[in-house]
Formats: C-alpha cells, structure tokens, sequence
C-alpha cells in the first residue's frame, strides 16, 4: 500500500518536472523492462536500446499517464517499442552480430549470467535452458511471445498482462494456453539438449 | 473414453493452473481429470512446461537506464521543444489558411475590395428609392383629383406629408446602414479593404513559411 502510494508521489513529482524521482521510478522497473525487451527480441543491444527509448519516451509522455498502473503504462511501451524492432527486423533481416560457433551455432552469452557461489555445471544448465527457452520463444508470433514473456517468465499477472497488451482477458488466456502448448512441443525437441531436471519427456513427470 | 487433448480443453488446462476457471468451470474440469488419463497427461506436461519457463533465468541488467540531465535537456528541447515549435508552425500555418480563405471569400465574394464596402448598397438604396416614387406619383394624381378644394387639397398635403413620412421611414433603416458600418469600422475595413491583396499575399507567404517550417521539424 505504501509503496503504491510512493510510486504515485514519485509519478507526481516526475509529472512536475522531477528527473530525480523520475529515476527512481526507472531504478525500481529497469530489470522488469529490460527482461522483458530481451525476451522479445533476443538481442542484448537492441533490448538495451528499446529499454532505454521506453525509459526516454515515458518521460516525454508522462502528462499522458493518466492514472491506473505505472508498470502496465511503462511496459506497454517497452513492448510497442520491441513489436517495431521485430517489424523493422522482418523487413529488414540483418545477420546476428554475436559470435558463433564453430559449428555455427549461436555462442552462448555467459557472463551475464554468472552468478558468485553457482558451480560451472550449473551455470551450464542453466545457459542450456536459457537457450532451449529462447530459442523457442523466438519462434511465436509476437504477441503469443509477450504473452508467455510476461505471464511465466515474469510472474506478471493476467490483468496486467491485458492491460499492456489492450486485449481482452479471454484473448490473453487463449493465447497463452496456445502459446504454452507451442513451447511444449518445441521445448521437447531440446530433450537431449537439456539436464534431465529441466527435460520434458511424453511421459507423465511428477 | 478418454480422447485427445483439443485447443479448448489445453485452454481449460492452462487457465486452471493459474487459478483463471471458474469455481464451477474448475469443478467439471476438476471431475474430467480424474476419469480422462490423458487430459491428466496433458495437464502435468503444461505444468511442466510452465514450471521450465518460470525457470528461465532472469538476465541482469547490464547498464543503468536512468535517464540523465542531457536526456532531461534533450527531452526538453528535442522533445517538448521541437513538438511545441511544431505544433506552433502548425497551428500558424493553418491561421494563416484560414485567415486567407476567410479574406478571398470576404472580398472575393463581394465583387471588388476597394470598392467592396459601396456598391452592394447600391442595389439596396434602388429598392428604397422605388416606393418612394411610387408615394411621389400617387400624391400627383391626388393633387390632380383635387383641384376643388381646398378640405381636400388639405388631405392632400397630408396624403403627401404621410407618403414623405413613409418614405422616410422606408429609406431610414437602409440609408443609414452605410453610416453605421462606417461608424462601427471605418478606418481599419477601409484599411484592409485597400489593402487587402498585399494582406492576402503576406498570409499565403506566412503560410507556406509556417508549413516549411513544420515540415523541417517533423524530417528531424
């Protein structure tokens, strides 16, 4: 309750000109925006830049936030700006700038996800799930990926999820029951792949 | 009979892994899962699957996002700057259109512009004059009619004083129009009548600047 009420003190100070309270609100949703943007486009450097335009563009707009959730506000924008990266991408397809492989295979991104105290082996299956999990995540159509992003990746919930996206709460469930579905079939062809923990089997797991 | 899970029933199934159903909706899909092994089936694989996904490592953020003084500086003057100076080449260019359309209908709409304040009153003043000689030739044939006497002629000069009378009243509104107009307006109507093409020139050339000047700001 208190911290809703911060946020609105914070969003009211930003709106009268305040940068400071304006990086604040930005300090408390910057891993959330940047996740997902990342999730939705798969590129460090461009969800870097959509979260930072996201960030640039709430603050040019802020007069226009009229109440109701900040989060849903922001992240709407954040994923408006990540719909168009994919857009400008399919029209303009662009080779990946990461490094391969030399089995030409994307080399996976680990540094990032280092975490102190977690052993070698660990940290190689979780990278493995990273990206089995992108990987299949790439292949949705662009709202069924948000969908998923938000709702399981992030823990967010449906209501909010509707609201980002301006569909109907029905639309939202459906989509994500469908896109759940296509994760599941494509997370299975990564049964090799992945650490028997993370594998899904046909076989009923407990 | 258990059957092969449809797009509706992995909807049921998703929904009600996250608590979405209805009690009642719950409760029969509740009653399907203990009777239909494969509906069973696919609700612990979506649970899985879920379970995997909420797995899915977060990825720390790699730089700060807040925004700095020269984002703020930009955001004022790249951002509210540009869009107010934008919109204010708009909104003086579409002035200017509307005070040009407004000035060619004005002027152009009566026939000249120096000469525009005069002459439609022209046709109005011929109106009043025409019951006036109307008055003027009834009171002749009554001067004519009563030759006889003078109880008469006296009618007459009545007849006539009321038909002068009459016309006055008829020509007064109309006659003093010109008067009020020039009474209300009369140096600045005169002015911009006079010099009304220059004015209409000066706003088609503010116009064409102001749109200049709002295309320039939206190609940057």
């Amino acid at each position: 309750m208190s911290e809703a009420v911060n946020e609105a003190a914070l969003i009211q100070a930003a709106q009268a000109g305040d940068l400071d309270a304006f990086n604040r609100l930005v300090i408390s949703y910057q891993a959330l925006a940047y996740n997902v943007a990342y999730r939705l486009v798969s590129d460090d450097a461009i969800a870097q830049d959509a979260t930072q335009d996201a960030f640039i563009s709430a603050y040019r707009n802020l007069d226009r936030f009229k109440g109701g959730s900040f989060k849903a506000w922001l992240l709407r924008i954040v994923t408006n700006g990540c719909y168009d990266e994919l857009r400008r991408q399919k029209r303009r397809p662009q080779l990946p700038l990461e490094p391969l492989t030399p089995d030409g295979e994307d080399a996976p991104d680990q540094a990032w996800m280092a975490d102190p105290g977690e052993s070698p082996e660990e940290l190689a299956e979780r990278v493995e799930l990273n990206t089995a999990i992108q990987r299949c995540l790439n292949q949705l159509d662009e709202e069924f990926r948000a969908a998923v992003v938000m709702i399981d990746v992030q823990g967010m919930e449906y209501g909010e999820v509707a609201e980002i996206m301006k569909r109907p709460l029905g639309t939202v469930k459906s989509r994500l029951a469908r896109a759940r579905g296509r994760m599941q079939d494509c997370l299975r062809g990564f049964a090799e792949l992945l650490p028997d923990k993370f594998r899904l089997s046909g076989e009923e797991s407990p | 009979m258990s059957r092969p899970t449809s797009p509706r029933d992995i909807e049921l199934l998703s929904a009600h892994l996250d608590g979405q159903l209805t009690p009642g909706d719950a409760e029969a899909l509740l009653a399907r899962l203990e009777h239909e092994p494969e509906l069973t089936a696919a609700f612990k694989q979506l649970q899985r699957t879920r379970s995997l996904l909420r797995r899915a490592p977060q990825r720390r953020v790699p730089r700060s996002f807040m925004l700095t003084a020269k984002m703020a500086g930009e955001r004022a003057r790249g951002g509210l700057g540009a869009w107010s100076g934008f919109n204010f080449a708009s909104a003086l260019a579409a002035l200017a259109l509307i005070l040009v359309l407004v000035t060619d209908f004005s002027y152009n709409g009566m026939p000249t512009l120096g000469a525009g304040a005069a002459e439609p009153q022209e046709p109005m003043l011929m109106m009043a004059e025409a019951p006036v000689e109307e008055s003027y030739s009834e009171s002749n044939s009554a001067d004519a009619a009563n030759a006889v006497g003078a109880a008469e002629s006296q009618l007459t000069e009545e007849a006539q004083g009321n038909a002068e009378s009459d016309t006055r009243i008829m020509e007064d509104p109309l006659a003093n129009q010109p008067v009020m107009k020039e009474a209300e307006a009369p140096t600045l109507a005169q002015w911009i009548a006079m010099n009304a093409r220059t004015l209409e020139a000066l706003l088609v050339s503010l116009a064409i600047i102001a749109g200049l000047l709002a295309w320039h700001h939206r190609r940057r």
